[in-house]
């Protein structure tokens, strides 16, 4: 038998190649999204934005701003890093404050293409100018003082909000040190920089002694027969699923201010008014679709019951349409609602049933559910805006799109493990190993 | 009656588990017998209809299992080596979900919690719940409608000693019925007296091994050889 390494050492290495794993799968999508921003938002308006979070802005609307970033990133990473941590992992020769440090330093590898984003827009921002009668060299060194606290602060702000969301979660009274520093560490000024790196490292010592236990109670009421499976999936998804609202006000609440502000005439407003719709449709289905995958994945049992996959597919979409429907508040805000409203139908089916479909195919997809839904939606209500007749294409296709989905369904291999299946909620065999 | 026509299944296509495998199993308890990782659950799961195959056909009854989906699932009953039940539901829920699948009355499905011994835990969710008491829900769930296929993985594993003599003595009854059972299980000795027949994965085919030895200790001998590898010449 050779020499053993020490503990700490095999978990960073091990936790350093999980989180390199994750970045290299986050660095297509956030690539994607960098070429977006520069090429259809402009340059300009991101370097806008840039400036207003790393020099105009105070703490106050800085560190709020920074701190929902970073917390809505190591919401998306944790999870996917710390499948299977309260298991078996937990018997291996390591203690837990190791355990979780390894994996807060995962989580800031997986980030660090976003990260480096963040940095390199803080870079461009902070440029001091030219400067005279001043060295090159003298010029890069002012540059480099002037970048160094947000740098830092992003790194520290990051394992801060890992610390905060690494499950399991501390206990809320536990979870104000971390967030306290992810806050402060936006400050810009290095003295509230390192108050942020001081309350990090308190935050770390006490969150590895504090570790909460793992909840294991279930339901108490019981389901409605009749009403089992979009029942099951609302439990599955619990008050998540108010999360999928959010992408889709922020769409309908841009149209709405865009109509308000700008006098157009009745085909531009109506095509823009149904391109809003549409989108926040998208936006909302993508997203309901995308957590309701990974909270109630397939089950496999249930597929030898006497239910078809068209059933099951038909439930899901016939839930998703259904929950959609709160949207339709969304007409009211726009000119003429009973236009818009009819258009609407063929949308909101094809939607519902490729959400549906999708959802199946998640773990084949580079983008999983939300980024394929996403980007057809996009596509489908600029062709919306542009040909409304097309709503009835839509919903004539919709029959097409149902049997594309149950051949998803069909074609799933539940046992195979896919990498969609990232965390303990999202794991089928973990029902019966939780 | 259970048969596989050209059946042929890859969870990477790279490696089959199963290739152009054909069988047919009719009525009786079919030992399914193998070293690991040979395909024996995997078969099962086909069976089941959980897994699709990539190609060929599987007929429960003569009903083609991915074409008349529902009416095919009405005959079988699957036990998952681990039993997967949701979390977000409790045992009663999920057993009256099966009594109204398979058109059975509610009540059915609180006999079977009954004679399971799971009435005190039927308001529980799966969390709440051991290994032995999972499995013991899912042949709860296998008992409501009486189907003529039942297909086992493990089903002895994590069983107390009281619940697994339940266990065999109901799958002595349901074979002597005329029941179609698969079973797949590493513990032979307590299936052996009952087995009608075996079957083997290997690379890809099935072997089923009829006309096993009469005598008790030759067949124990007979279905330990094939349990560990070896064909059916080596085995007698």
């Amino acid at each position: 038998m050779g020499p053993s390494m020490r503990p700490e050492r095999a978990l960073v290495l091990f936790h350093l190649r999980v989180g390199a794993r994750l970045a290299l799968r986050v660095l297509a999508p956030v690539l994607a999204a960098c070429l977006f921003v520069y090429y259809i938002l402009r340059p300009e308006f991101t370097l806008e934005i840039a400036r207003i979070l790393f020099v105009e802005a105070s703490l106050l609307e800085a560190g709020l701003a920074g701190t929902l970033l970073l917390l809505g990133l190591a919401r998306i990473v944790a999870p996917r890093l710390a499948a299977g941590s309260g298991g078996w992992a937990r018997s291996l020769p390591a203690d837990s404050a190791t355990r979780r440090l390894a994996a807060v330093l995962s989580m800031l590898v997986a980030e660090a293409p976003l990260l480096a984003v963040l940095g390199a827009l803080a870079w461009a921002v902070t440029d001091p100018g030219p400067m005279p009668g001043v060295a090159y060299i003298v010029r890069v060194a002012e540059h480099v003082v002037r970048v160094a606290p947000h740098i830092a602060g992003l790194v520290l702000g990051a394992t801060a909000a890992g610390l905060a969301r690494l499950p399991p979660l501390p206990s809320l009274p536990m979870r104000v040190l971390p967030l306290a520093a992810c806050y402060l560490s936006f400050g810009r000024d290095p003295a509230v920089v390192g108050v942020s790196g001081l309350l990090l490292a308190l935050a770390a010592a006490l969150s590895v002694r504090t570790a909460p236990a793992r909840r294991r109670h279930g339901p108490r009421r019981r389901l409605l027969s009749f009403a089992f499976f979009p029942a099951l999936a609302l439990r599955a998804v619990r008050g998540r699923i108010l999360l999928a609202y959010l992408p889709a006000v922020f769409v309908l609440g841009a149209a709405w201010l865009f109509l308000r502000n700008n006098d157009l005439s009745a085909r531009p407003a109506f095509a823009l008014s149904l391109f809003g719709l549409s989108l926040a449709i998208t936006a909302f289905i993508a997203t309901a679709a995308d957590i309701l995958a990974s909270r109630r994945p397939v089950w496999p049992w249930l597929r030898s019951l006497p239910l078809s996959a068209a059933a099951r597919v038909r439930d899901d979409a016939l839930l998703l349409a259904l929950l959609a429907l709160p949207l339709a508040i969304g007409l009211a805000l726009l000119r003429r609602p009973a236009a818009e409203a009819v258009y609407l139908f063929g949308p909101v089916a094809w939607f519902a049933i490729r959400g549906a479909g999708t959802m199946r195919e998640a773990g084949d997809r580079p983008f999983g559910t939300l980024g394929t839904v996403a980007v057809e939606g996009t596509i489908l209500s600029l062709l919306l805006a542009l040909l409304p007749t097309a709503s009835f294409l839509l919903a004539a296709a919709t029959p097409m799109a149902f049997l594309l989905a149950r051949n998803a369904e069909r074609r799933l291999k539940p046992t195979l493990w896919s990498e969609r299946h990232h965390s303990n909620a999202g794991d089928p065999l973990s029902w019966s190993a939780s | 009656m259970m048969v596989f026509e050209g059946v042929t299944f890859a969870y990477e296509p790279s490696r089959p588990v199963l290739r152009d495998a054909s069988l047919a199993l009719g009525p009786g308890l079919s030992l399914l017998v193998g070293p690991n990782g040979c395909g024996k659950s995997t078969l099962l799961k086909l069976a089941a209809g959980v897994e699709r195959p990539d190609r060929g056909r599987i007929l429960i009854d003569g009903i083609d299992l991915w074409e008349r989906e529902v009416e095919a699932r009405h005959a079988l009953a699957y036990l998952p080596e681990f039993p997967d039940i949701t979390p977000y539901a409790t045992l009663r829920d999920v057993l009256r979900l099966v009594c109204r699948l398979r058109g059975e009355p509610k009540a059915t499905g609180v006999k079977a919690l009954e004679i399971f011994g799971l009435v005190n835990e039927a308001d529980h969710s799966v969390r709440e719940l051991s290994s032995g008491q999972r499995k013991r829900a899912l042949f709860a769930a296998a008992f409501i409608g009486w189907p003529g296929h039942i297909f086992l993985d493990e089903p002895l594993d994590a069983l107390d000693r009281q619940i697994s003599d339940d266990v065999l003595k109901w799958i002595g009854e349901r074979t002597a019925s005329g029941a179609t059972l698969v079973v797949v299980s590493h513990a032979i000795e307590p299936l052996a007296g009952l087995v009608t027949r075996a079957v083997t994965v290997r690379d890809g085919s099935c072997t089923v091994h009829e006309g096993l030895p009469a005598e008790p200790a030759a067949r124990l001998r007979f279905l330990d050889a094939l349990a560990r590898g070896k064909d059916e010449f080596d085995a007698a």
